[in-house]
């Protein structure tokens, strides 16, 4: 006779995943049970509806989560850190939607597939920022990645498109295993696959030496520092972001990056609590090569989308500065400053996807000349981007590099901010040199090239822009309220 | 009291916003409205203020408002947040009413002019930067109003962008300011590290704590960002450069408001000067220094601003001296007295400016008073108040200052007293030069050739009516306090905020003798100072004396700009070539563009290791993971 | 310590030495042709050569079914432990199954409308 018990189903702690996993199925039955030329639209509001209404639900969790808890065998943790990270993650997919729409020449033939993977990917990041044990982890991770493998490869009839797409893949599949690996260490080591157990059994048994979990903690690092393209895992990154389609760029530059940093910092923090001296050294260590490689490398970039994704390594290398951190201002600094990151990087890369509608062909550095005058506003976006990127006052990316450099003072690591610093000033050279694109040419050097005919319908795109715009703004004057949210979400990890 | 606060500091910026918004779809004349309207709801909402604080008891008019905080980082409070007490109440009626008077006057003043909007943008973002800069209950907020105040300055100054003096004069300006702007906010940044917080009443409670070489520093920058925004000796010679702005702007910005803003900030930050007398008595000579330079300078303008310019220095080193000496509500009192008046002299002078089609010189004067009967009576009631002839308003200030600095009794006070004193001489004697050469005597002739009469008017109503409050305000203005006969409700309002400490000071109440002595003293000398003014200048019977060393030092302003030229501009100059030179060239420049260099080819190199290789990918990620892996191991075992 | 190494030890060597002694002995014990001929150019596995190239080819059509069919089969599969207890799970089981099923049924209504399973 088999001992058969139920777990309970805290159905609530799920719904902003099932709301996403709905819109995706519904997306997807659209993309084959209406007529082709309405499946773009169909899917389209169904998976604006399915992140909308997951970014409610989450809304609602965090502000039901007051005491973190276990639910469903203790294999989701209901807390305010996933939820506000699952807020993000919803905020960019109704803004990548957005973004998307003006696709819908360029995808139309897999318009409802498109829509129905973005929800997918979406609802597996939701899940993975809640996963409490090694398993569902992995699932997560493996769920939305394959969502994003495919995604980067949608546009068939590109051959960029294509290889990025099998890169990541194959790549990605590199990763995956370096994770599940280690993740087969830990289990072999402690027994365990809970992260608060693993983290008693290690206690218990004394296996803070013990050489498996030692090597399954190094191999969960890189899998996790992979998602999070931090170097030197990171050389997936340049060739995905510039192959993929931009707004699926745009998508994964704010989602991915949001789940993988969130989800690394509860893991460390959870699972391996007594090898903290190994960990925080290791992640420190990573950010600053992922400072270094980034910036150093974006410096030479001509092509605007590849520097934005070296921008990207050399940013998880910040946000890793607040989890190798490991203390309660660590974790409000990353969540805080997610926020702003999210919406610079899905804004600007928005912007290029206009921009590159209007060309027709990748965005260098000089294409930008004149935008700044032919399309005020996403010119002035791009601009303001930029500067949050580089941390400058009157946008949120200011106070985020303020806080995880408070977390490293307050853990006694002036040198990480020292690191952090130089960093930035490198970085203000290829920042401003976007803005200088932009704005600062002569009139002989701007060669303005408009597109043929009137630009696609980019209402939602402008739109989109517009909220990034607002949001990287808003969150440098909303920052006590933004940073009480992150606060009590941080509180509920055990630090 | 704090709501009508909020109402009278914001009301400003919409105005700001809406004129900019709206553009080109209101008129022109319009923007003037909207901008006037703007800031006469700060003025009434002022006042609302004022009473409401009235009806209440001594200690409960200091109210804290915060609107909302935007970050709290330990004890470290960052707000918007705004102290209303008397004294911030005081500069807001000073501000807002006089500034609702100046803007409404620009109305007819710019009128016709092709950026009128931009101008009323300005005027209505200064009004409020001032509102914000007096109404600040944190050194975040000081700053920032501080800061935007300069800037206002300095795009008004340069509202005619299309003269070239116009812009290096306002590049002038900012670049005294930014010394001072320099000064004061590390002041503030070394007060805020050393007390923990950044809230006034807060630090000035622990100013105590301080030690005596901190308090110094902080009172010196405090100082620096004072005398530079006052233009006091040595960071003044902007402010004769700044009567490039449009009038109005002189009036409000270059002698109302922001050039007294300094004397707002050492009234408000006492208990920092208190801790260090030293510098609070150089403030005092700075001060006296300033009134004494300036007055002998002004003698000899040809200008009608920079007269008044000069008067305004001038005037504003009184200021200073009583603050320098503690008589803190003697300089706020005639830091209000002076805003009635002086704004009344430079509307005047608008006004003749403009009947004049912008001639400022006075040489080509003269005669106005038959032309401008009404104009003549409102200078004339201007220039008595600032000579401080009684009963107007000038007289009760000025001489509570003076008094105070008799009521030392030390060596120090009675050179003050002297100094201050012979200003006094002086500010007669340039002040009624101004009067005399302009509107006695037969009309001349560029003024019969140029001068045309506004259909028998000397004006638009929007131009007359500011300058006849204003009048009315110069001579009655100082009727609030008496000194010598226990009327001073002035001081009583203010004393919560200005009388927190002062023992160690000396005491700055005068005697009743020495209030009358004072008077009659100062009323003399100011009677002198006329007659011979009229003596050289109005009845033309003497020669005006001929000491031309004395007359050129006077008319190059003591060679302060060739000075400053020499000791600054050009070793600077002279260094930044030579290093550029010597050094950068060879050393630092190689070296930077090395390190540039060196940055940009570590970046290639970098990039180059993206070789596009999927068998590279995995290979980083495996070396990565291998080198974790080892380590983790080997540190273990 | 070194007890918990030995075995990955002894697991590196023998994964070391495999792939190395076979590389070492088809260089010491093959026979080589002296000339580079035709023969030694083509593709051998375990020393015997593969003969002539298969031509036969399958259609596209067909990698597709099957993956479809190895998919959805798979899966079916996840059913049958569930039937086995699905007595003491009742009404969890049953709907968790029908949740599954429903995930499985609209992959299937996508597959099979989107036209991936009509043979070409």
């Amino acid at each position: 006779m088999i001992a058969a018990t139920t777990p309970k189903v805290d159905w609530f702690a799920l719904a902003p995943v099932l709301a996403l996993l709905a819109a995706s199925g519904l997306a997807l039955l659209g993309a084959v049970l209406v007529p082709r030329r309405r499946a773009h639209g169909v899917g389209g509001v169904f998976a604006a509806l399915g992140f909308a209404v997951a970014f409610v639900l989450s809304a609602l969790l965090y502000v039901d989560s007051g005491e973190a808890r276990n639910v469903v065998a203790e294999a989701i943790a209901r807390d305010r850190f996933a939820a506000l990270a699952q807020l993000i993650v919803c905020g960019a997919g109704l803004l990548a939607v957005g973004i998307s729409w003006s696709e819908r020449p360029r995808v139309e033939e897999h318009a409802g597939e498109y829509y129905a993977l973005l929800a997918a990917a979406g609802a597996g990041m939701a899940f993975l920022v809640a996963a409490n044990n090694l398993m569902v982890l992995f699932l997560a991770l493996e769920w939305f990645s394959i969502s994003l493998y495919v995604l980067s490869a949608i546009r068939a009839d590109r051959v960029e498109s294509l290889e990025a797409g099998l890169k990541y893949l194959i790549v990605g599949g590199f990763g995956s295993a370096a994770l599940l690996f280690g993740s087969a260490l830990v289990y072999g080591s402690t027994g365990e696959l809970m992260f608060g157990r693993i983290a008693e059994a290690t206690r218990a048994q004394g296996l803070e030496s013990d050489p498996l979990l030692l090597a399954g903690l190094a191999m969960v690092i890189t899998g996790l520092g992979f998602k999070a393209s931090a170097a030197p895992f990171h050389m997936w990154t340049p060739d995905v972001y510039d192959g993929a389609p931009t707004p699926v760029t745009a998508f994964m530059s704010a989602a991915t990056k949001t789940v993988a940093l969130v989800l690394a910092m509860r893991v460390l923090v959870a699972a391996f609590p007594q090898l903290d001296e190994f960990w925080t050294l290791a992640i420190a260590a990573i950010a600053c090569i992922s400072l270094a490689w980034g910036n150093l490398a974006a410096l030479v970039q001509r092509n605007v989308k590849r520097m934005l994704a070296y921008s990207s390594i050399s940013h998880a290398g910040f946000m890793l500065i607040a989890i190798a951190a490991n203390n309660e201002l660590g974790g409000r600094a990353l969540l805080y400053y997610l926020i702003p990151y999210s919406a610079m990087s899905l804004g600007a890369f928005a912007v290029l996807a206009a921009r590159e509608r209007e060309l027709g062909r990748a965005v260098a550095l000089d294409d930008l000349g004149g935008l700044g005058w032919e399309r005020p506003l996403l010119g002035l976006s791009l601009w303001v981007f930029m500067l949050g990127f580089a941390g400058l006052p009157l946008t949120g990316g200011f106070w985020g590099k303020f806080l995880v450099f408070s977390a490293a003072v307050e853990r006694g690591w002036t040198w990480l901010v020292i690191v952090g610093v130089v960093a930035t000033a490198v970085s203000l050279y290829y920042y401003l040199s976007v803005v200088r694109a932009l704005y600062m040419r002569s009139d002989l050097e701007v060669r303005l090239m408009p597109a043929g005919g009137s630009p696609p319908r980019e209402g939602l795109l402008q739109a989109a822009v517009a909220a990034c715009l607002a949001v990287t703004v808003g969150s440098f004057f909303a920052v006590q309220p933004l940073t009480d949210l992150a606060e009590a979400a941080a509180k509920q990890l055990p630090f | 009291m704090t709501t009508a606060a909020w109402i009278c500091l914001l009301s400003p910026l919409a105005g700001a916003v809406a004129i900019t918004l709206l553009g080109t779809r209101i008129p022109r004349r319009e923007a003037g409205y909207l901008a006037t309207l703007s800031v006469a709801v700060s003025a009434v909402a002022a006042a609302v203020a004022f009473f409401a604080a009235l009806g209440r008891g001594g200690e409960e008019r200091e109210a804290e408002t915060t609107a909302w905080t935007w970050l709290t980082a330990g004890e470290l409070d960052f707000g918007l947040t705004l102290l209303v007490d008397p004294l911030s109440i005081l500069m807001m009626l000073i501000v807002a009413g006089v500034g609702s008077l100046i803007v409404g006057y620009s109305i007819g003043y710019m009128d016709g002019d092709d950026e009128e909007r931009r101008f009323f943008v300005y005027m209505a973002l200064f009004v409020f930067s001032m509102l914000l800069l007096v109404l600040a209950g944190n050194f975040l907020i000081l700053l920032a109003g501080w800061g935007l105040v300069g800037l206002c300055s300095y795009l008004l100054i340069g509202f005619h962008h299309e003269r070239p003096s116009a812009i290096a004069a306002a590049k002038k300006a900012f670049v005294m300011n930014a010394v001072g702007d320099a000064a004061m906010a590390l002041a503030l940044f070394l007060l805020i590290y050393e007390s923990g917080t950044l809230d006034y009443l807060r630090s000035f409670e622990r100013v105590g704590e301080l030690g005596s070489t901190t308090a110094t520093l902080v009172a010196l920058g405090l100082l620096g960002g004072a005398v530079a925004k006052s233009a006091q000796i040595p960071l003044h010679t902007w402010l004769p450069d700044a009567m490039e702005g449009p009038t109005p702007v002189s009036a409000l910005i270059h002698a109302a408001t922001m050039v007294t803003a300094g004397v707002y900030l050492i009234v408000r930050t006492h208990p920092i000067f208190e801790a260090s007398v030293g510098i609070q008595e150089l403030a005092a000579g700075l001060g006296a220094i300033t009134l004494l330079v300036a007055g002998l300078i002004a003698l000899v303008q040809t200008d009608i601003k920079r007269v008044i310019a000069y008067s305004t220095m001038s005037q504003i080193g009184y200021m200073f001296l009583g603050a320098g000496i503690g008589a803190y509500a003697n300089g706020m009192f005639h830091l209000m007295t002076h805003a009635f008046f002086k704004a009344l002299l430079f509307l005047g002078a608008g006004i003749v400016i403009h009947a004049l089609v912008g001639e400022q010189d006075i040489r080509k004067m003269g005669g106005l008073r038959g032309l401008m009967p009404k104009t003549f009576v409102a200078m004339l009631i201007g220039a008595g108040a600032l000579a401080a002839l009684p009963p107007l308003s000038g007289f009760f200030s000025k001489d509570s200052i003076l008094a105070s600095a008799l009521a030392r009794e030390d060596g120090f006070g009675y050179v003050l007293y002297a100094v201050g004193l012979a200003g006094a001489l002086l500010t007669a004697m340039y002040t009624f030069r101004m009067i005399f050469v302009v509107f006695l005597g037969e009309p001349s002739a560029f003024v019969r050739e140029h001068h045309h009469a506004h259909q028998g008017k000397e004006g638009p109503f929007s131009m007359t009516a500011p300058v006849a409050v204003l009048a009315v305000l110069a001579v009655i203005g100082g009727w609030i306090q008496i000194a010598g006969t226990g009327w001073h409700p002035l001081a009583d309002f203010l004393d919560p905020v200005v009388a927190v400490e002062r023992e160690h000071l000396a005491l700055v109440e005068p005697t009743v003798t020495q209030d009358y002595v004072t008077a009659a003293l100062s009323v003399a000398l100011s009677l002198a100072g006329i007659a011979l003014a009229w003596l050289i200048y109005g009845a033309r019977r003497r020669e005006a004396p001929r000491q031309p060393f004395l007359q050129r030092v006077l008319e190059r302003k003591f060679y302060c700009d060739e000075a400053y030229d020499f000791a600054f501009y050009r070793p600077a100059a002279a260094t930044a070539r030579g290093w550029t030179r010597w050094i950068e060239g060879p050393l630092i420049g190689g070296s930077i563009a090395g390190l540039a260099g060196g940055t940009r080819e570590l970046g290639r190199g970098l990039s180059e290791a993206q070789t596009g290789f999927l068998r590279t990918y995995a290979l980083a990620i495996a070396s990565g993971l291998a080198v974790l892996a080892l380590v983790f191991v080997s540190v273990r075992l | 310590m070194l007890d918990n190494w030995l075995p990955f030890l002894i697991y590196a060597l023998f994964a070391l030495a495999i792939p190395v002694s076979m590389v070492v002995m088809s260089f010491a014990f093959a026979q080589r042709p002296a000339k580079r001929t035709r023969t030694r150019g083509l593709p051998f596995e375990s020393g015997v050569s593969q003969g002539p190239p298969k031509t036969q080819r399958f259609t596209v059509s067909f990698y597709l079914t099957a993956m479809l069919f190895i998919v959805f089969d798979i899966e079916i599969v996840f059913l049958y432990p569930l039937a086995v207890i699905l007595n003491e799970l009742a009404w969890f089981a049953f709907l968790e199954l029908l949740f599954f099923i429903g995930i499985l049924v609209v992959a299937y209504v996508y597959v099979w409308r989107k036209g991936a399973l009509e043979w070409q």
